[in-house]
């Protein structure tokens, strides 16, 4: 089997999965499409306002929502080259790494192409202002496209010839001291760091995008075409390396999910769960210490993540850099998105076995309520706490207070609609 | 229509399930009597696993009643909830708890007041020494065990496993008879869904053929004994003769 028969089946089982779908989902192409519309409109009005400082604060939304959809397709490099749903199907059969990395980077292309249809439109405004503005924006935005869909894969593969490495896994324990990976850890951490240096090279070109000749760390146009570059390199040799690496990659990181060999910490619900848990119903209290346990069993890196936005908020609020409200909205707004994606594991498996659970003498609305209270309770915790300084620290805290309790609460109403039980 | 007595656990009458427009189950009437073990048999897609989704209230039924203890499924789901156990296939269980845990959660939510009852199930089932170890680790047949001792823990009328005693090694496989059959004689009516007829033979005091959704057959007591006299392989004759080898529909 080749990259093109590979992919055709992939695409057939996933166009009958997306026809269960809501008709607004059913259509990859059709959310990009409809939100970068939404985009563009946004930024228009942004840019013909009256307030001197729009351009730069044009400027800085679009950046700070390109790095949202960006990182959105980073996050899923890993998954779409190991973790998939048909990831030990796959691993079964005699199928080429080569091609088995071609699927997973055209894939991770095709999402590429997704988000750039999100924040292009919005450039066609920057245009109609100034084109050599936009065309800074355009370029950034390229070199986003190619390292989300080159770079990050490509670490991501790195990751997995590590996770398929007997000799680095002895290495990794001999010097990781008290913090040790998992087996598969590496999947989550090596791709973790190349994103994070991406959006830190992008935040670097706040400058340059504004009209500067150069960012914090040299020439605009040398430090996007670096990204760009380093992209196009990294994916060429994952893809020189695929042939060898891929199947043992993917065969040790199925092995390892499907043995169940990582560890796993026992932990009881905190102090703060159990005092959430105390203000519900009985029914919904037994199910909100089930789910308590179980995301920290199965989700340690939510806390980690929520810790992260809280302490950047903070840092946030410490250094008070030019646009404090749009960067702290921003950085609330990519947490909430994330609670909104535990919201929806609160219903799935592992957390959730729905007939197990439907078979119980347990009320559905009690179900409900525990899962969206510990939504609720996540959100506020590392979003509500991480924004208090913040509103105190801003020029204008009004502003900055609506901005971010709108932020609070659009996350807990999409996120109490997510919660199905 | 199916006979009510003071000695029935459980009480489906002219029970219908659709699949969008296929007819899963097709006018069940069923009848549980405490204390009696009941075997369903029937071929793949013959509509038992349906069955058996309807009587716990996870499945709608499209039309009919079950009534649990006298309860109505549909009008007090939770109190008719509280008196039934089920065991699904493959079991669903919280594969980041522990054993412990996954049965002591479901005591819980049917309102078992003894602390100690799940130990001492696990005990019984053999599953003490995993009693700690988290569910996503066990084998097949571990996996079966628990989700026999979620179905039977708690204040239960009513126990229906779907093929749970499928795939146990032979020591679980009698600890799992002796379990089912001691859960009987406390009073709970027990349906199971199985393909082993020798399991059948064994343990069921009564043995009921699905076939396309309807019951073909419904033998107890002296009937039933009659046949298992005849010998090992009666009760095969019997189910081949009654169910059409037509293959999945």
């Amino acid at each position: 089997m080749n990259t093109r028969t590979l992919l055709r089946w992939g695409d057939l089982e996933e166009r009958r999965r997306r026809a269960a779908r809501p008709v607004l989902l059913r259509s990859p192409w059709l959310v990009p499409v409809l939100g970068g519309a939404a985009v563009a409109l946004a930024v228009a009005a942004l840019v013909r306002g009256d307030d001197p400082d729009r351009f730069a604060t044009a400027s800085r939304a679009w950046l700070a929502l390109a790095l949202l959809v960006h990182t959105a397709v980073m996050l899923g490099a890993p998954f779409r080259l190991f973790w998939r749903h048909d990831g030990a199907l796959l691993a079964r059969l005699p199928l080429p790494g080569g091609a088995l990395f071609d699927v997973a980077a055209i894939r991770g292309a095709r999402a590429s192409v997704r988000a750039v249809i999100v924040c292009a439109p919005a450039l066609i405004m920057f245009g109609l202002e100034d084109w050599a503005w936009a065309a800074r924006h355009a370029a950034l935005l390229g070199a986003l496209a190619l390292a989300s869909a080159g770079l990050v894969p490509a670490t991501a593969l790195a990751a997995g010839g590590l996770v398929a490495s007997e000799k680095a896994q002895a290495l990794g324990k001999s010097f990781g001291g008290e913090v040790q990976l998992s087996g598969t850890g590496w999947l989550g951490a090596l791709p973790g760091l190349a994103m994070s240096a991406v959006v830190i090279v992008a935040i670097l070109c706040v400058p340059w995008l504004g009209g500067a000749t150069a960012t914090a760390i040299g020439p605009g146009w040398l430090v996007v075409a670096g990204l760009g570059g380093a992209a196009v390199i990294a994916v060429a040799m994952a893809r020189a390396a695929a042939p060898a690496v891929m199947p043992h990659a993917l065969r040790e990181v199925v092995a390892l999910d499907r043995q169940q060999l990582a560890h796993l910490e026992i932990h009881p619900p905190t102090g703060i769960e159990r005092a959430v848990a105390r203000l519900l119903g009985p029914g919904a209290r037994l199910v909100h210490g089930k789910d308590a346990r179980l995301m920290r069993r199965r989700f340690p890196l939510a806390y980690v993540v929520g810790a992260v936005g809280t302490i950047t908020l903070w840092i946030m609020a410490a250094s008070r850099p030019e646009g404090l409200v749009v960067w702290s909205t921003a950085v609330a707004g990519a947490l909430a998105l994330y609670g909104v994606v535990l919201a929806r594991r609160l219903g799935e498996a592992p957390i959730e076995q729905g007939i197990t659970l439907i078979v119980l003498p347990i009320d559905p609305a009690a179900t409900r309520a525990a899962k969206r209270a510990w939504f609720a309770t996540w959100l506020l915790i590392y979003v509500g706490v991480g924004a208090v300084p913040v509103i105190a620290r801003a020029s204008a805290p009004l502003v900055c207070a609506a901005a971010l309790t709108g932020v609070i609460a659009v996350g807990l109403g999409v996120g109490a609609r997510a919660v199905r039980a | 229509m199916s006979s009510v007595s003071a000695d029935s656990a459980l009480v489906a009458s002219g029970l219908v399930v659709h699949y969008g427009k296929r007819v899963a189950v097709d006018g069940l009437d069923l009848t549980l009597r405490r204390g009696e073990v009941v075997g369903l048999l029937g071929p793949n897609g013959a509509g038992k696993s349906t069955t058996l989704l309807a009587l716990t209230g996870a499945v709608q039924p499209t039309r009919g009643t079950i009534t649990v203890g006298g309860v109505d499924l549909s009008r007090a789901p939770l109190d008719a909830k509280r008196r039934v156990g089920f065991a699904d296939q493959p079991p669903g269980l919280y594969e980041f708890f522990t054993v412990l845990e996954h049965v002591q959660f479901v005591a819980e939510a049917r309102g078992e007041t003894d602390g100690a009852a799940a130990t001492h199930l696990l005990e019984e089932l053999g599953l003490a020494g995993i009693a700690h170890r988290p569910c996503r680790e066990l084998s097949f047949g571990m996996r079966q065990r628990v989700g026999l001792a979620a179905a039977l823990i708690g204040p239960i009328d009513v126990v229906l496993l779907d093929e749970t005693l499928n795939g146990l090694d032979p020591h679980a496989a009698r600890a799992a008879r002796r379990t089912v059959a001691a859960a009987a004689e406390r009073g709970a009516a027990v349906l199971m869904s199985t393909h082993l007829l020798g399991v059948a033979e064994r343990l069921c005091q009564r043995v009921v053929i699905m076939d396309r959704g309807k019951i073909v057959d419904d033998r107890t007591g002296p009937e039933l004994d009659k046949l298992v006299a005849q010998g090992p392989g009666a009760l095969e004759e019997l189910y081949v003769s009654l169910v059409a080898d037509t293959g999945p529909t």
